[in-house]
């Protein structure tokens, strides 16, 4: 019986030990409580280097939960990236920025402005930083049209009909490719073929051999009142290596767009989600297999109803990424 | 090429095993085989011309281990699992799996151990597999596929973790003062090395010494650690805990007393990280239980205080996951939208359950269980549990009543603590012994459980809780003929109210408090026949009808209300089991 004793003793001994903290978790008053900000919006990196890598994280904190929209603004290019999110506070997990662009064109070397909106309510905090250097993108550029147009790609314009490079509005660096014209007797308005050759080789070996890799990335802008544009693009892969792509015994793989919004947009596809066939989906010629490291040559094709007249595509920034969509 | 070389060497295990016959079993096969063919159909209460409402699926596997002695000190087990999806000809579907090997023996007859695969456990607070939500007292006809996914994940095993590594142990006996001192030690690795993630590494052990039949006490260690050096990585991961134990046991004219206790501290911190905070805190257990053998009547009572920042990786790691998908049926409805985690998919899908052990307190689904979701070692509880048990010395029925009245250490966000009530009731009734003559068996199980949150806070009308959980089911097995039974049970979930739950950031702190609400209604029923061949092999026809519905949907994982519709399933199913 001693021993019980002993040990209830003991039991009770422990038992009766304090803890210093009287409670966990922040506060209920707080969080029921009428919203404040109890730390203001901060920067923690004013002048970015996003092409070194850095990034720059957005901190404050609320009394409560509260739903937040998050807008940097290039004060001289208007881009925009918007971050959101639903939390107490802002921090690295939340709201960091690594220079990316929600909405074209993308950001500049410039000064931005910062603002924090709780639509909750009706709360705004500002703060600003600048860009020091533009997040820079890895992957294999096709072309960003900064040079203009590539004096190694071919092309095919109808009559009266002439691409180019145009500088007004460009959603990357200063200048994109403006492709517009009128052809009332063919559906093809122009042409641009890109031979992997422009870039050194046959084929582009410098992509993966893995198509699920592979993403292919072009930014394309369908102006205003612009409701007839079809825009076509060929994947043409040199299956058996012999240094060209050959018409039905090889892979042509296609994006087709009829029904592009206004406005630049980006679009990303995985290089092994591509459909052969153009309008229709279709059986591959070759060897059936999504093949990035063998492809010798993309054409765009600008194309339209010969009886709707005027049509326009612009296209910027095509870039190969590896692993992921370009984040902007 | 891989079938052929498995092929070969499942015919070489045979030969090898029928040659080994002659040779005192050095080498003998085992295992088990299952098929299972289900044939689901969702029930959607909105339209849903979208989701394919039937499906069917099911396997058949064979787990093939082979037994090999090659001494009296050694033995060494391997288990080859061949598993063919329904449907899978030709060696389409069919996977090929080593699912297990050890092996163990015996070092100058006095030291054990075993490499490998080691299951292993220690105490409740420091390494202990908690069993998860709902499966405790489910009836016959609805734990068929728990089981399965548990032998499956290595959860059969008396709430031990499956772990590779080393486990060894020993003792030492003495001839006056205390009878036995006995020594238990492990090691498993957790992750493995390399790039930015570090090894890590989980071991500890136990002293015990054993006094007398009537006293023993021990201290137990655990530390889950990552091994500097072994990544590119500057932020090492600890989590020691250490333990003493105790039991006292006595005979006290027709009672049977025993004591039992556990009392440690535990540390839990990340070294090199600038923000990551130190968590220490303490626990204690204790329970006296009292044998009333004249009226064959149990009784105990338990009081625990585990504190708000004691962690323990080994006990508290939850075997079901949180999520708010399911890999069955994930999407319904014309809208497509994800298909809510029901009392369903905790009985059938193994997609949802760990079996690995990992730093942090995960979520968990407070509408099964917001009392203890970690077990004996959830941290800011106190309080006591009681309970008694009868099981009729005629073996004509078994009773259980528990009631627990818990309480938080500390308030989470306000100084008013909450309550947690649990009161539980369960039985088992053998009801052809009431019977004279009557010569078929007849099982009923009957149980209920409501556990109760509350918390009443006069300052803040905000922070009252009440989360009301109600679980009431019944099922009948009824022998028909000498082997074959018949099954049918139904069962019942509620879970009404509101509370808020903790919302923790990758340090274990409490970032946020999410109101919480559900009003959760669910039922299965089910019918079934079951065909014993003998006691390792059976084979059950079952049909089930499920139903849920939920109109306060709350999503954990965005902390926010979403409507969900209504759903329920059918299933008829086929499984037949075997262990040879």
């Amino acid at each position: 019986m001693k021993h019980i004793f002993s040990i209830l003793i003991l039991a009770t001994v422990l038992s009766s030990c304090e803890r210093d903290i009287s409670t966990e978790g922040p506060s209920l008053f707080d969080i029921y409580g009428d919203f404040s900000v109890k730390q203001a919006l901060d920067v923690s990196n004013r002048s970015v280097d996003f092409a070194a890598g850095e990034t720059t994280t957005f901190t404050a904190e609320f009394s409560k939960s509260v739903n937040w929209e998050l807008t940097i603004t290039g004060n001289t290019s208007g881009a925009q990236k918007l971050i959101t999110g639903f939390s107490k506070e802002l921090d690295y997990e939340t709201a960091l920025w690594d220079g990316s662009t929600t909405i074209f064109p993308m950001f500049k070397e410039e000064a931005c402005s910062v603002e924090l909106f709780i639509p909750s309510d009706s709360v705004t905090l500002t703060e600003t930083l600048a860009v020091k250097t533009v997040k820079t993108n890895e992957g294999f550029l096709i072309s960003d049209f900064e040079d203009g147009f590539n004096p190694n790609w071919e092309h095919f314009f109808q009559s009266g009909v002439n691409f180019s490079t145009a500088t007004d509005g460009a959603p990357q660096g200063n200048s994109f490719y403006n492709m517009a014209g009128t052809c009332g007797w063919d559906w093809l308005i122009g042409m641009v073929n890109i031979p992997a050759s422009a870039y050194g080789s046959s084929t582009f070996v410098e992509l993966p051999e893995n198509a699920d890799k592979v993403y292919f990335n072009v930014l394309l802008n369908l102006p205003e009142g612009i409701t007839n544009s079809k825009l076509l693009i060929r994947f043409k892969e040199d299956d058996n290596n012999d240094g060209v792509f050959s018409d039905g015994i090889e892979d042509e793989y296609t994006l087709w767009f009829d029904d592009l919004d206004y406005g630049w947009q980006q679009i990303s596809v995985k290089y092994s989600d591509l459909l052969a066939g153009g309008e229709n989906a279709a059986e591959p010629k070759g060897n059936g297999v999504h093949n990035p490291n063998l492809l010798n040559y993309i054409d765009i094709l600008l194309l339209a109803d010969p009886s709707t007249g005027f049509s326009q595509v612009d296209m910027d920034y095509m870039i190969f990424t590896e692993n992921e969509p370009l984040n902007p | 090429m891989a079938k052929n070389i498995l092929l070969t060497a499942l015919l070489l295990l045979f030969s090898a095993s029928a040659f080994s016959q002659e040779n005192q079993k050095k080498f003998w096969v085992s295992g088990t085989a299952r098929g299972l063919f289900n044939l689901d159909e969702l029930n959607s209460q909105v339209g849903d011309s979208t989701t394919a409402p039937k499906s069917e699926y099911g396997h058949t596997l064979v787990d093939l281990s082979a037994n090999i002695r090659p001494n009296k000190n050694t033995f060494i087990r391997t288990t080859l699992r061949v598993r063919n999806e329904y449907g899978g000809f030709w060696g389409s579907g069919i996977t090929f799996d080593v699912r297990e090997l050890y092996l163990k023996g015996l070092i100058a007859n006095s030291v054990r151990y075993q490499i490998g695969d080691i299951n292993y456990k220690l105490t409740p607070f420091t390494f202990y597999n908690n069993t998860e939500e709902l499966y405790e007292n489910s009836l016959d006809i609805f734990n068929m596929y728990a089981d399965i996914f548990h032998y499956d994940l290595f959860y059969d095993n008396n709430n031990s973790w499956r772990q590779q590594g080393i486990a060894t142990d020993f003792s030492l006996s003495f001839r006056e003062g205390i009878e036995e001192l006995q020594f238990n030690m492990f090691s498993s690795r957790l992750n493995f090395g390399g790039g930015a993630t570090d090894d890590r590494l989980f071991f500890g052990g136990n002293v015990t010494m054993v006094q007398s039949k009537h006293f023993s006490a021990g201290v137990n260690y655990i530390n889950l650690m990552d091994i500097a050096g072994t990544s590119k990585s500057t932020e090492q991961f600890e989590n020691p805990v250490v333990t003493g134990t105790y039991k006292f046991s006595t005979e006290l004219n027709d009672v049977d007393l025993e004591l039992t206790g556990e009392s440690g501290v535990s540390r839990s911190s990340i070294e090199n990280h600038a923000t990551a905070p130190v968590n220490e805190d303490f626990f204690n257990y204790a329970k006296l239980s009292a044998d009333l053998k004249p009226f064959d009547v149990t009784l105990s009572m338990a009081y625990r205080n585990v504190g708000p920042e004691f962690r323990s990786v080994g006990a508290q790691a939850r075997r079901l996951k949180y999520t708010t998908q399911s890999s069955f049926y994930t999407r319904y409805t014309n809208n497509e939208i994800v298909r809510p985690i029901g009392m369903w998919d905790i009985y059938n899908d193994a997609s949802i359950y760990n079996t690995k052990i990992s730093e942090g307190l995960d979520n968990y689904y407070p509408q099964y269980n917001n009392v203890d979701p970690y077990g004996l070692a959830t941290p800011n509880r106190k309080g006591f549990d009681f309970s008694l048990a009868r099981v009729d010395d005629q073996g004509r029925y078994t009773v259980n009543l528990d009631y627990g009245m818990l309480s938080d250490v500390i308030g989470q966000g306000i100084d008013d603590l909450r309550k947690y009530n649990t009161i539980s009731a369960q039985s088992e009734v053998n009801v052809h012994q009431f019977i004279e003559g009557f010569d078929r068996k007849v099982l009923v199980q009957l149980g209920y459980i409501q556990t109760q949150t509350k918390r009443t806070s006069s300052l803040l009308p905000e922070a009252n809780s009440d989360l009301n959980s109600q679980r009431i089911n019944a099922g009948i097995t009824i022998q028909l003929t000498g082997d074959l039974d018949l099954m049918a049970g139904y069962e019942s979930f509620v879970s009404t109210g509101n509370d808020q739950i903790a919302d923790r950031n990758q340090f274990d702190e409490i970032k946020n408090l999410v109101p919480y609400e559900v009003d959760l209604s669910e039922t299965i029923t089910g019918v079934g026949l079951r065909y014993m061949f003998n006691e390792n092999n059976d084979l059950q026809i079952l049909w089930q009808e499920y139903n849920w519905s939920n109109s306060k949907y709350f999503n954990l994982d965005n902390s926010r209300l979403e409507e969900k519709p209504d759903y329920g399933f059918n299933r008829i199913a086929v499984a037949f089991k075997m262990k040879f």
